[in-house]
């Protein structure tokens, strides 16, 4: 169940809204447990058991490793845990594609004809299993979250042996921690240690819960109102063959990528962190306006805030980090967004894109961000943004052929069926209107409006800070009513008689 | 709340503020609590059938699915559930509307992905690659248009081969008529796969397509824009009565070439305007702005309409058989898309029977056992943007054997001659019909009713795979049709083996399978359930094995 959907909205919010606060303090924590569950089991049914697997297998080890830090052992522990996490990650991520880039080396070297069987062939044709753990066409299921809920255990088997945090005694409040349905399937990725104490007590504020409501529902246009109509013109450019994609929708198909991809991850996170508040949790924030960066350093701390600390924490500071030489700093560098790339998705092209983001970070310690710091602002930001957008094709495309194709189409290579497709079939008035608003909204007018309210309401300006509350309830109201009119559009589904 | 995890930025966002902020925050959650309760609201105060969406989307909303009882059906109970919530979302009508106005009329794009507005409230549409289809971005390669043109040539051969002669019409789409009213964003390249299919007959000259194109724009003069009164409906992609009638000359005009007897055709003023309930063929309906988008509709009839029940074949087709009052004239068959149904009616009067198929496919058995004088084909053009050629393709039996062994094949059809020996079973009155085709009306008192059927010839094998009864029967009530055997001797049909076909309103089509009865001598039918008229149009019965060919 996506937050972005007419059942979360209409009907599974509103009731757990409902009960929750209807519900004593002590058993808030249950229900909040219980929905969680619900709301992973609703996409992943059977699966869930893999996650409760994964909770109570975490539990016990923090409890383990916490007892034997006391006693100044725990370390087997630790690695077994961590030996655990990554394991299920790579079973269920991974093998099918390593299983698949062995098969083709296999060939390759002339050691076998054909490539092995698919990894899911190994379960019996009969086994109950098959529909548990495979896909319709044999490849191993990749469960919903899996990467977040792994890492969020990670993180907390790591705070613990650095007693950095404690696990809990209760079992359901660790559950509880892994669970929390407004992070559970996209982040942003929670450490233990920053919710520990709202897991135990939190107070729910009548301007907490309408900041929440004002996050969630910005989050939810952001989704619905830009992410999913920039998605459709990338898409229909992405399924142009690259004999007939001409230069400019090329850039088109990649810029409605670029706001895609921002306004989709950073609007999840926004909706995360809007529930978060409802409930009373407070998650740290996960974006921080990249797109207005002046270079690839500055991105990486501005985008997925969550996943970047987290590697930094728990992967480049413990691998050295850059108190070493150079050599040392790059490759750590190179390795962390190796497996950055990797942790988006089994397949080269994320392999490419970490490799291409890491090899920008060490350029940039090595000379060019002294050279950058040279040129005006204004070229900076135009690097960073090409750098990134360049980066992004390999992140959309299905493989590597169709990343260089595009790059090809981008650099303005001839196609001579370019004119089976003009620009206006793809840019209408409502994909227009998109960027705009999601170039506009990738910059940070809003926190500038706001502060501008607040110093209006601190010089006592009464009539000017209503007339900017009324008109800030309103905006929300028209994005609320445009998102469930955008949501009640992709249910509509028409039955075309006449077809032959 | 720990406020030190709170970045500066989102502090200011939800610090505890004056009065005022308090006032708006209060407002703010009750709206978005309103806001959330409200579909349930609605969903409370009007009923499914109100507040549905699925009759813009000519669908049926989706019921609540099955308690799952296999992991595979668990794992797809949730996707289910969604599909059921969405269609009955109480407000999802008004949301739907709402945004077919905010895009349509705030963007002028169309809402739907099926069509495109057009200036001037035209839809065009979009499905079945219309669009590219129009622009010539889709064309024929040399083997597809030698594939089609073998495709052509066996359909005219076959028919021929049945003694019927055949008559193959391409309905233009709207665009092809109406070319400078396409959106903006249509831009043309080159040559439709119409147009290049022609071309290429043209110059081959060994199959024909009767071209309706120079007829249609020469009919265009007579629009009327003031009026929105075309040819095709500016909304949707069908042609108006005018477009209908247009065809329906052409039609008659080949007709008139191979049957020169045929009766004159009907003048579009003798033509009877009836008003028609609805929205007729419109996207504009479909894409909720039927209440800005509108169109005249109506339909027009001959002043004297052939009988004409309409129903569904057992396999699901839509099927119309006409009985026209001269029986002398020709009879034939119709095989069509949407674009024939109205021209059928049109047709239909010139006809002894005029056998009407919704179907591209052409049904050599129907051809077999309906002997028509002439097979016509109408489809609509965009039907080349998604048909393999080679789909078209038909093949007649050749082997020399087996269509001897098909005229000696021991069917037994019921005819007017078998009627004195037909009997009215209790519950059931009969009355055989004069005409020589043979109808059989049968008035069904009580459930239970049943006629005895005349004598069959003995054409079971031993131990053989039993026998296949096809009917064609109209019902005026949706009931269910059985079929009684009766053996050497006996005089009441037995239950044993019973044989049974669902039945619509209207005109059937069914096929009944029956095992092997040892001793089968003739068939007890109780038409249906429902008391009330039947008439069964047609009775054969052949043996399975002749007809597994």
């Amino acid at each position: 169940m996506l937050f972005s959907s007419v059942t979360f909205l209409f009907l599974f919010l509103g009731l757990v809204l409902a009960v929750h606060f209807v519900l004593p303090r002590r058993a808030r924590n249950l229900w909040l447990l219980a929905v969680s569950l619900f709301f992973y089991a609703w996409g992943e049914t059977v699966l869930v058991g893999l996650m409760l697997l994964s909770i109570a297998s975490n539990w016990i080890f923090g409890i383990s490793i916490e007892r034997q830090r006391e006693k100044g052992g725990g370390r087997a522990l630790l690695v077994a845990g961590c030996t655990f996490n990554i394991g299920l990650l790579v079973l269920f991520k991974y093998a099918d594609w390593i299983w698949t880039q062995i098969g083709v080396l296999l060939v390759t070297t002339g050691a076998r004809d054909v490539p092995p069987e698919a990894l899911g062939a190994l379960l019996p044709a009969e086994s109950m299993w098959r529909d548990v753990l495979l896909t319709a066409d044999g490849h191993v299921r990749l469960p919903i979250g899996i990467s977040f809920f792994s890492f969020h255990a990670l993180s907390c088997l790591i705070d613990v042996w650095r007693r950095d945090a404690r696990v809990p005694r209760n079992p359901l409040d660790y559950a509880l921690y892994i669970t929390l349905f407004p992070q559970l399937v996209a982040g942003p990725i929670v450490r233990y240690k920053d919710i520990a104490t709202q897991i135990v007590s939190r107070i729910v504020t009548r301007e907490g819960f309408a900041s929440g409501i004002r996050r969630f529902v910005i989050g939810l246009s952001k989704k619905v109102l830009i992410a999913n109509i920039c998605a459709r013109g990338c898409d229909g450019v992405f399924a142009i063959p690259s004999a007939e994609l001409s230069s400019q929708l090329a850039w088109l198909g990649i810029v409605c990528y670029t706001l895609q991809i921002y306004f989709d991850f950073s609007g999840y996170s926004d909706m995360a962190i809007g529930l978060g508040r409802m409930f009373g949790f407070e998650f740290r924030e996960n974006f921080a306006h990249p797109y207005i960066s002046r270079s690839v350093t500055e991105f990486w701390r501005r985008w997925h805030i969550s996943l970047s600390s987290w590697f930094r924490d728990y992967l480049y500071i413990p691998l050295g980090g850059n108190r070493g030489s150079s050599a040392r700093t790059y490759t750590n560098l190179l390795i962390v967004f190796v497996l950055c790339g990797l942790w988006h998705g089994a397949n080269v092209t994320f392999l490419i894109w970490g490799v291409y983001h890491g090899l920008y970070l060490v350029l940039e310690r090595a000379f060019l961000g002294r050279a950058l710091e040279r040129v005006p602002a204004l070229l900076r930001h135009a690097y960073l943004i090409l750098v990134v957008m360049v980066g992004w094709v390999f992140f959309r495309a299905d493989t590597l052929e169709q990343a260089w194709s595009l790059l090809g189409s981008m650099a303005g290579r001839a196609a001579p069926g370019a004119h089976l497709h003009p620009l206006d079939q793809h840019l209408d008035p409502v994909l227009l209107t998109a960027i705009v608003c999601g170039v506009i909204g990738s910059t940070p007018w809003l926190e500038r409006a706001l502060a501008w309210r607040s110093s209006l309401e601190q010089r006592g300006r009464v009539g000017a800070t209503v007339a900017l509350e009324l008109a800030g309830l309103g905006a929300l109201c028209v994005l609320f009513v445009g998102s469930a009119m955008e949501l009640a559009g992709a249910s509509y589904n028409p039955f075309i008689y006449f077809r032959f | 709340m720990s406020a030190t995890q709170v970045e500066p930025g989102l502090a200011r966002e939800h610090a505890a503020g004056t009065g005022v902020r308090r006032t708006f925050d209060l407002a703010l959650i009750t709206l978005f609590l309103v806001a959330l309760a409200s579909p349930t609201l609605d969903a409370c105060l009007r009923s499914v059938d109100e507040r549905t969406a699925a009759h813009h989307e000519m669908r049926s909303v989706l019921e609540f699915p099955p308690t799952p009882r296999t992991t595979a059906a668990l794992a797809r109970f949730p996707t289910y559930v969604e599909g059921w919530f969405k269609d009955r979302m109480g407000l999802r009508d008004q949301l739907l509307r709402l945004r077919a106005h905010v895009r349509g009329l705030g963007f002028g794009v169309s809402p739907i992905e099926e069509a495109d507005l057009a200036p001037e409230a035209w839809t065009f549409l979009r499905g079945d690659a219309s669009r590219e289809a129009w622009a010539g971005a889709l064309t024929f390669t040399q083997n597809d248009l030698e594939a089609w043109e073998a495709a052509l040539r066996s359909r005219a051969d076959a028919c021929r081969a049945l003694g019927a002669q055949h008559l193959f019409l391409l309905g233009p789409n709207k665009e092809t008529i109406y070319s400078e009213r396409v959106p903006k964003t249509w831009h043309k390249f080159g040559p439709t796969r119409f147009e290049q299919l022609l071309a290429w007959l043209r110059e081959r000259q060994t199959v024909e397509i009767v071209d309706l194109r120079p007829a249609l724009w020469t009919a265009k003069a007579q629009d009327q824009p003031d009026e929105r009164e075309f040819l095709y409906f500016p909304l949707g992609t069908h042609w108006t009565p005018r477009g209908d009638y247009v065809a329906y000359e052409v039609f008659h005009g080949r007709l008139k070439q191979l049957f020169p007897a045929l009766s004159p055709p009907t003048l579009y003023s003798e033509l009877l305007r009836q008003p028609f309930s609805g929205e007729g063929d419109s996207w504009a309906y479909r894409a909720f702005l039927e209440d800005v988008y509108t169109q005249p509709v109506y339909i027009m009839l001959p002043p004297k309409p052939a009988y004409y029940p309409a129903g569904v074949y057992g396999d699901g087709r839509r099927m119309i058989v006409a009985l026209g009052p001269d029986t002398h004239a020709p009879r034939g068959i119709l095989f069509h898309d949407s674009f024939g149904t109205n021209v059928s009616g049109l047709l239909a009067p010139h006809f002894s029977r005029l056998h009407c198929c919704w179907t591209s496919q052409l049904d050599l058995e129907l051809i077999r056992r309906e002997k028509p004088d002439v097979v016509m084909e109408l489809y609509v053009e965009r039907m080349m943007a998604n048909t393999d050629p080679r789909t078209m393709h038909v093949t007649l039996p050749s082997d020399d054997a087996l269509q001897r062994e098909l005229e000696r094949a021991p069917v037994f059809v019921l005819k007017r001659e078998h009627f004195p020996e037909i009997v009215a079973g209790a519950g059931l009155s009969l009355r055989l019909a004069a005409e020589s085709s043979g109808i059989l009306r049968l008035r069904l008192e009580r459930d239970g009713g049943y006629v005895v059927l005349p004598r069959l010839p003995e054409f079971q094998e031993p131990n053989g795979a039993g026998c296949v009864v096809n009917i064609e029967i109209i019902a005026a009530d949706e009931t269910d049709l059985a079929l009684l055997p009766m053996r050497t001797g006996e005089d009441t049909p037995r239950r044993v083996h019973p044989g049974s076909a669902h039945l619509v309103s209207g005109w059937n089509a069914v096929r009944v399978r029956m095992p092997y009865i040892p001793n089968l001598e003739r068939f007890a039918l109780r038409p249906g359930r429902v008391p009330g008229r039947y008439v069964i149009v047609s009775f054969e019965v052949r043996p399975a094995e002749w007809d597994a060919r």
